[in-house]
């Protein structure tokens, strides 16, 4: 735009010689010294707050606008001067944007933006340095107070003058910044902010941050402060901190703020926690250090969120976790200890709150924790004495119990945290299988066994069963310890006897219960768990059947029927954990039954062979020989005995043997029962019987009840079982071991001993823990059977045989 | 003995009317296993227990039992036995008993 | 809806409601940093503008007073001339003058909107002719000698170049 007086409109053309530069000149200097005058006047008043009207806000405005348009006569004649018409900046005048070429010509221009611009910074800088005499000996409060309201004037005004400059600072101050010189230029109201800075600020900014500080530790020390007088000096420093390279100068840094004052006050904050927090350890017990500490923290947050900047938060929390939890670990530590032999939770939760903050401080509690928890596990057993040996449900509670406790701490006071939950776990699985039972039995698998002792008891018939629920619960708490059971293959062992147990002798307390924990087995282990479990149900639903059918075909068939109650639970052998009987002869009252039965399985099944089980059979016995008619319960072999006693009253035990086919051992294990019950009596003492003596019935038997139950299990049966159960399980996991190390060696072709025996470990970790020297002798078995040979010239290295 | 007691059986239907009898047998139950009667208790093709489902369905159902119950067994004329499954795949690629390579056919099938 | 009173430089007076006059940045920034006090009589000067331009002004600002807010320039954006509306167009065919003085109107209340639309305008007018049907549009001497003339189009020729 060439050449327009704001005032004038031109009717003529623009001609050189108009224009003469003295002129020029003369009459622009004498309007800007008058513009200027007033201008000042004006600006005055701003910084003195006094009201100003709209009107004088726009003569000012228009002072400004005046003074930098006043030169475009200038501009013009040196255009002329027959470089590239363009002056302004060209196309984009008002807009900004210049380009390289515009360089020379803003002369004119430019140096009346300067001008103006200089004399407002002259302006400020006296006005500040007048403002600072009156506050450069204040102190303490008195210092914050004047600087406060100080510099919230100081920004209002500036704000003001600000608006008044605006065409000053569109034009003018936009083209210096792009143009690249803009070293020392900005908008007005950043002129302001740098002129505070230097000249203000760096004066007082140690009385002022000191007397921030001071403020501070006298509301630390419980005194109530003015807080505006904080956050006032804060917000200064904050706006103080420019981007100076940016063309508006706008946009924070932070820098100020931080090196004025947080670095001050975080030194600050240190050294006063540091010495309240070993004052306070010194005279008081930690629990209740603790309970400052999280005092001091939600404390010093609040004060960040009042009047601190929010960037300060991170690096405060810090400093105070450092200051009043880090330094004083040790004696946390200590404590920790103490706290949970008192079983103070709550306490306990605090310091888990407070040493969480810390990284890698809860490394040392989780330590502890899983420590004591060992040691209260073995504890509690060892408290239970012989009964934990024997009573399968004080062992099985007396860990439960140690479990829930723990288990109910970790959840509440430790949040359950995944690394004290593992503690727990460790703890658990340490005590659970290693503790004065097992040490007693010298096996860790008398655990499992007890557990599924315990299962057995839960699940049989007896006089007081719980209620569903109640006993979907308990079996749920035994899932719990399961969990922790390490040789799981001896647990499902004993679990799979007993269930076998109760499932022909049709003693479970309810099939919905069994169900259920089965599949909960199934979920814990696998499928192949269960699989054998499950087969042992079907089979005992079709025997049901198999009964039902067997009496139709009876009562429809045209032969002799039995004369007996006879029911048969027909098993699928290799699914049901039963030994073959021992030799036997068949009485003859049970001939007739056996015989027909096995004729009409045949000809329901074929390619079937039926093994009978009489160690595993019973039945009832009615007397007519006492004075009252008795019904015994009996076992097959007892019967067997008995009924010898038909055809004589006297036999010597090796006729007794000859007649019933039992084996002497045996029989006489059978006969002492037959004894004890007074059904039978000898001379001899039960414990010296022989081949020749001489046992008689008893007729003077008597008994308080009619049915009487004497199929009492012999105890060395008992005891053979349990130790055959044993020696089975010995047994299965050397082959499981073998097979396992077949597949590895299948699969690698040459490993080192030690990682061999690393993978077997992991492969039958969820089983049971095989041992080293097992593991050992299954290798020379195998390597014996030419499945692995030691690999020649190497060291420690087999190979797979194929 | 078994003749007397035979004479005792037939005569009478109720038990414990004799008076000569101290002792009168009143219920039995019985508890037998079954097993499919065969001289090798492993399928030679499958070396699994023949008792147990072969390798195929035991893979195949694995959520419920009933399945495994399918797998039976078989009897060759040659008195070997095996896995009915395991067999009827064996002979698509050769009828031969895998034991005794004598030509392969059923005697009987167990149930 | 509160009003604001302007007025011209030849004393003439204008009510407008506050937001429209809020159009213009100078004006808003003042009403912010003075505050929009009660008092509705205070008469806001424009020293600058006088009464025929400024009306022109209001009218300008009246149309486009929900108008979204202009984007900050894109230095790097070429700038077109062929996007003023309609309405735009009609209320610019004014005299030259008129259209000059409303440019410095637009430029002293810094009312981005119309500085842009008027700008635009006259450079259709400059764009396309040559330099002597530029001089007899806006009634430019031509004070080039015949060598400097000579030199400038040597200069620019690469311009012609397409």
């Amino acid at each position: 735009m060439s050449s327009l007086n704001t005032n004038v409109r031109p009717q003529m053309p623009l001609r050189q010689k108009d224009f003469d530069q003295q002129t020029i000149l003369q009459r622009t200097t004498c309007y800007k010294h008058e513009i200027w005058g007033d201008l000042q006047e004006g600006i005055e008043q701003v910084y003195k707050r006094q009201h100003m009207e709209k009107k004088r806000y726009m003569d000012l405005y228009t002072h400004v606008y005046n003074y930098c348009t006043s030169v475009h006569h200038q501009s013009a004649a040196s255009s002329a001067g027959g470089r590239v018409p363009n002056n302004n900046g060209g196309r984009n005048a008002f807009v900004g944007g210049g380009k390289k070429q515009a360089g020379h010509v803003q002369g004119g221009a430019q140096l009346v933006g300067l001008e103006l611009y200089k004399r407002l910074k002259e302006f400020l800088r006296l006005y500040l340095v007048n403002l600072l005499q009156n506050g450069a000996e204040l102190m303490g409060e008195d210092v914050l107070a004047f600087y406060t309201k100080q510099w919230e004037e100081y920004q209002f005004s500036s704000r003001v003058l600000n608006g008044v400059c605006a065409y000053l600072n569109r034009h003018w101050v936009k083209r210096e910044c792009e143009e690249g010189r803009k070293v020392g230029i900005y908008e007005i109201y950043q002129l302001a902010l740098v002129t505070w800075r230097d000249h203000l600020f760096q004066r007082l900014n140690k009385q002022v941050t000191n007397a921030v500080l001071k403020l501070i530790e006298r509301e630390r020390n419980g005194e109530t402060i003015n807080t505006r007088l904080v956050s006032g000096v804060i917000n200064c420093y904050v706006a103080l901190g420019l981007n100076e390279d940016e063309a508006a100068a706008r946009g924070q840094n932070l820098l100020v703020y931080k090196d004025t004052f947080e670095a001050v006050f975080l030194e600050d904050t240190e050294r006063f926690y540091t010495r309240e927090s070993t004052d306070f350890l010194r005279n008081n017990p930690v629990t209740e250090y603790m309970i400052k500490a999280e005092q001091r923290l939600q404390e010093e947050q609040r004060r960040v969120q009042v009047y601190l900047h929010e960037t300060t938060m991170e690096r405060l929390a810090k400093t105070c976790d450092r200051v009043l939890i880090e330094k004083h670990l040790e004696i946390f530590h200590a404590e920790f200890q103490k706290l949970l032999d008192g079983e103070k939770n709550g306490d306990l939760g605090r310091m888990y709150g407070l040493v969480a903050r810390i990284p890698d401080g809860l490394c040392e509690l989780r330590r502890l924790l899983e420590h004591h928890i060992h040691a209260q596990g073995l504890q509690a057993i060892d408290k239970c004495g012989d009964a934990a040996h024997s009573d399968p449900k004080v062992y099985v509670s007396t860990i439960l119990e140690v479990h829930k406790k723990y288990n109910a701490l970790v959840l509440i006071a430790f949040n359950n945290d995944s690394g004290f939950v593992a503690a727990l776990d460790k703890a658990c699985g340490r005590f659970i299988n290693s503790n004065a039972v097992t040490k007693a039995a010298n096996s860790s698998s008398k655990s499992p066994e007890l557990l599924a002792k315990y299962c057995d008891l839960l699940l049989k018939k007896s006089s007081k069963n719980p209620e569903e629920a109640e006993l979907e619960d308990t079996l749920n708490q035994v899932m719990v310890v399961f969990k922790y059971i390490e040789d799981k293959d001896v647990f499902q062992k004993f679990y799979s006897k007993m269930l076998a147990k109760r499932l022909v002798q049709h003693m479970s307390a309810s099939d919905d219960a069994e169900a259920s924990m089965i599949s909960k087995l199934k979920q814990a282990c696998g499928f192949e768990y269960t699989s054998k479990l499950q087969r042992m149900f079907q089979d005992i639903g079709v025997s049901k059947d198999l009964n039902e059918n067997f009496r139709k075909h009876m009562s429809n068939s045209c032969e002799q029927p039995l004369h007996i109650d006879f029911s048969i639970q027909v098993l699928s052998s290799g699914s049901w954990p039963f030994q073959q009987s021992s030799s036997f002869q068949l009485p003859t009252e049970l001939e007739r039954s056996v015989h027909r039965f096995t004729t009409f399985y045949s000809s329901q099944h074929s390619g079937r062979k039926l093994n009978w089980l009489y160690n595993m059979s019973k039945g009832e016995l009615v007397t007519n020989c006492f004075k009252n008619r008795y019904t015994l319960q009996a076992s097959t072999f007892q019967m067997a005995v008995l009924l010898q006693y038909n055809d004589n009253t006297a036999w010597t035990v090796s006729q007794l043997e000859q007649h019933t086919g039992i084996k002497g051992d045996f029989l006489i294990q059978v006969l002492q029962i037959l004894l004890k019950a007074k059904l039978l009596i000898c001379q001899d003492d039960e414990s010296e019987l022989s081949e020749s003596s001489v046992v008689e019935l008893f007729v003077g038997y008597k008994n308080k009840k009619l049915r009487v139950n004497i199929n009492i299990p012999l105890k060395t049966e008992l005891k053979v079982e349990q130790e055959a159960t044993h020696k089975h399980i010995e047994e299965d996991r050397k082959m499981l071991i073998q097979a396992a190390i077949v597949r590895i060696m299948k699969t690698r072709k040459t490993l080192k001993h030690q990682h061999l025996v690393v993978e077997v470990l992991n492969q039958l970790s969820s089983r049971f823990k095989p041992r080293v020297p097992v593991i050992k002798k299954c290798i020379d078995i195998l390597i014996e059977k030419e499945y692995l040979e030691r690999t020649e010239g190497e060291k420690d290295t087999y190979s797979y045989l194929a | 003995m078994s003749g007397e007691d035979c004479d005792a059986f037939d005569r009478g239907d109720n038990d414990g009317q004799k008076p000569d009898k101290m002792f009168t047998l009143k219920k039995w139950n019985a508890v037998a296993m079954w097993s499919w009667d065969v001289e090798c208790d492993t399928c030679a093709i499958c070396r699994v227990q023949v008792m147990d489902a072969c390798l195929r369905c035991q893979g195949e159902s694995k959520k419920d039992s009933y399945g495994k119950q399918d797998c039976v067994v078989v009897w060759g004329e040659c008195n070997h036995s095996f896995h009915f499954c395991c067999m009827s795949l064996w002979v698509k690629q050769n009828n031969r008993c895998p034991l005794c390579q004598q030509e392969w056919s059923i005697q009987r099938m167990g149930k | 809806m509160p009003n604001i009173k302007l007025q011209s430089s030849d004393s003439e007076i204008f009510t407008v409601d506050v937001e429209i006059a809020k159009c213009s940045v100078t004006i808003k920034t003042m009403l912010e940093d003075l505050g929009m006090e009660d008092d509705e009589e205070e008469v806001v000067p424009l020293p600058n503008v006088n009464s025929a331009i400024l009306k022109k002004v209001i009218q300008w600002a009246t149309y486009h007073k929900d108008d979204p807010p202009l984007p900050e320039d894109d230095e790097n954006k070429e700038k077109r001339t062929d996007d003023i509306s309609s309405w735009d167009a009609d209320f610019l065919k004014v005299d030259q003058g008129t259209l000059f003085e409303l440019i410095l109107a637009a430029n002293y209340l810094d009312i981005k909107g119309l500085l842009d639309v008027t700008c635009k305008t006259v450079a259709n007018m400059i764009k396309g002719k040559t330099p002597e049907e530029i001089r007899k549009t806006f009634n430019i001497k031509n004070d080039f000698t015949a060598a400097e003339e000579d030199q400038v189009r040597k200069e620019n020729e690469w311009c012609e170049e397409k």
